[in-house]
């Protein structure tokens, strides 16, 4: 497990967003719900998948939809990398 | 009649894959549907639980014959024989490596049948019959709703012939909720379930129409979630095992849809039913 913290992860998220979205990173919003970006299940796998090896964690996709955003989602991420 | 649903073929490209790898990750007693998590903590006392619950629902407590339908690796047979006080349990699976498994326990009063429900004669009634995970098998892709409909009263007519009057078939199945089979990746149709299609509540609503009338109903949808993901979690912790079992293919192919299952789970995409259906009587 790697430690980041939200601002960090934040980054990397949009980064990740604008290769898949194949939109300039300047163009993905933090607090837009990934939905809104056409992320369907299967880019939520991806996603999540991508994630996991970025922090060496494995990670549930559900939690994509318990915090839909950028914001949300690295916020929740970066408090699960405290408790461990 | 004909099994109207999922062929022999389908159903062991699933679930043929082999009896070790399913060990890996599915809990000790192999079963393979969602778990009920109540109370339970661990994976081993939620399936516990879930096998209870639908024993309880059944009324197959202290009976002495009891059909159970898709009974996998006979989980439910064992349950119900050493510690439900049923004195004959039958299954009735379509996987050879399922009846292999069962066979080889050599548990009293367990009898298993490689036989679509759609081919089973029984000489007698069953006091009670359950099924879980076998429903989603019973309609093929590309049927009708009316289809779909038809296939599920014939097996409702069935059950309704082998059950006494007030007898119970307990039924656990997953369904299509704020989803349709088109929503869903190829990746489910055509890598895992081949040729099987999910029930919506009110087709099986219409199925049961003055054959049966619905005592109980959950949807443990948030239950199933959390079992795939449980399932996936010791599938990833023993995937080196795995892996040498039955190719780096074959595990990362279970590993995408024990997580899309969770997703779909968790969104309400489908629905997981628990269904107490108790045989009407004779109209007045």
């Amino acid at each position: 497990m790697v430690q980041k913290s939200q601002s960090e992860i934040a980054q990397w998220l949009v980064s990740l967003l604008s290769q898949i979205l194949e939109k300039n990173p300047t163009d993905i919003e933090q607090n837009v719900r990934f939905d809104r970006y056409g992320i369907d299940s299967v880019a939520a796998l991806s996603i999540v998948d991508e994630l996991g090896k970025f922090l060496k964690k494995d990670l549930d996709a559900t939690m994509v939809y318990d915090y839909p955003t950028i914001d949300t989602l690295s916020e929740y991420v970066a408090q699960l990398l405290e408790k461990k | 009649m004909s099994n109207p649903g999922a062929s022999l073929e389908a159903i062991q490209f699933h679930y043929d894959v082999g009896n070790e790898f399913y060990k890996l990750w599915l809990d000790d007693t192999l079963t393979y549907s969602s778990a009920l998590w109540d109370k339970a903590d661990t994976l081993e006392q939620a399936q516990k639980d879930k096998l209870d619950y639908h024993i309880e629902k059944s009324g197959a407590r202290g009976c002495n014959k009891v059909l159970d339908i898709g009974c996998g690796w006979g989980a439910t047979l064992n349950r119900m024989v050493s510690t439900a006080d049923v004195k004959n349990v039958v299954g009735l699976t379509l996987s050879d490596e399922q009846a292999d498994h069962i066979r080889s326990q050599q548990w009293p009063g367990v009898e298993v049948h490689v036989e679509s429900w759609s081919d089973h004669n029984p000489d007698n009634q069953y006091d009670a019959i359950i099924s879980m995970g076998a429903f989603e098998h019973f309609a093929k892709l590309g049927m009708t709703s009316e289809e779909k409909i038809a296939g599920y009263r014939n097996f409702f007519q069935r059950c309704y012939d082998w059950l006494p009057e007030g007898g119970r078939l307990s039924l656990q199945t997953m369904s299509y909720e704020n989803s349709a089979r088109e929503d869903f990746s190829p990746f489910f149709a055509s890598q895992i379930f081949p040729e099987s299609d999910l029930p919506r509540l009110s087709e099986i609503a219409i199925a049961i129409d003055r054959l049966f009338e619905v005592v109980t109903i959950r949807n443990d949808r948030k239950h199933y979630a959390r079992t795939s993901l449980e399932w996936r979690k010791r599938l990833l912790e023993n995937k080196d095992e795995a892996v040498k079992l039955v190719g780096e293919e074959v595990v990362d192919r279970y590993d995408k849809y024990l997580h899309l299952w969770a997703v779909g789970f968790h969104v309400g995409s489908m629905g997981l039913l628990r269904l107490e259906l108790r045989k009407l009587g004779k109209a007045l």
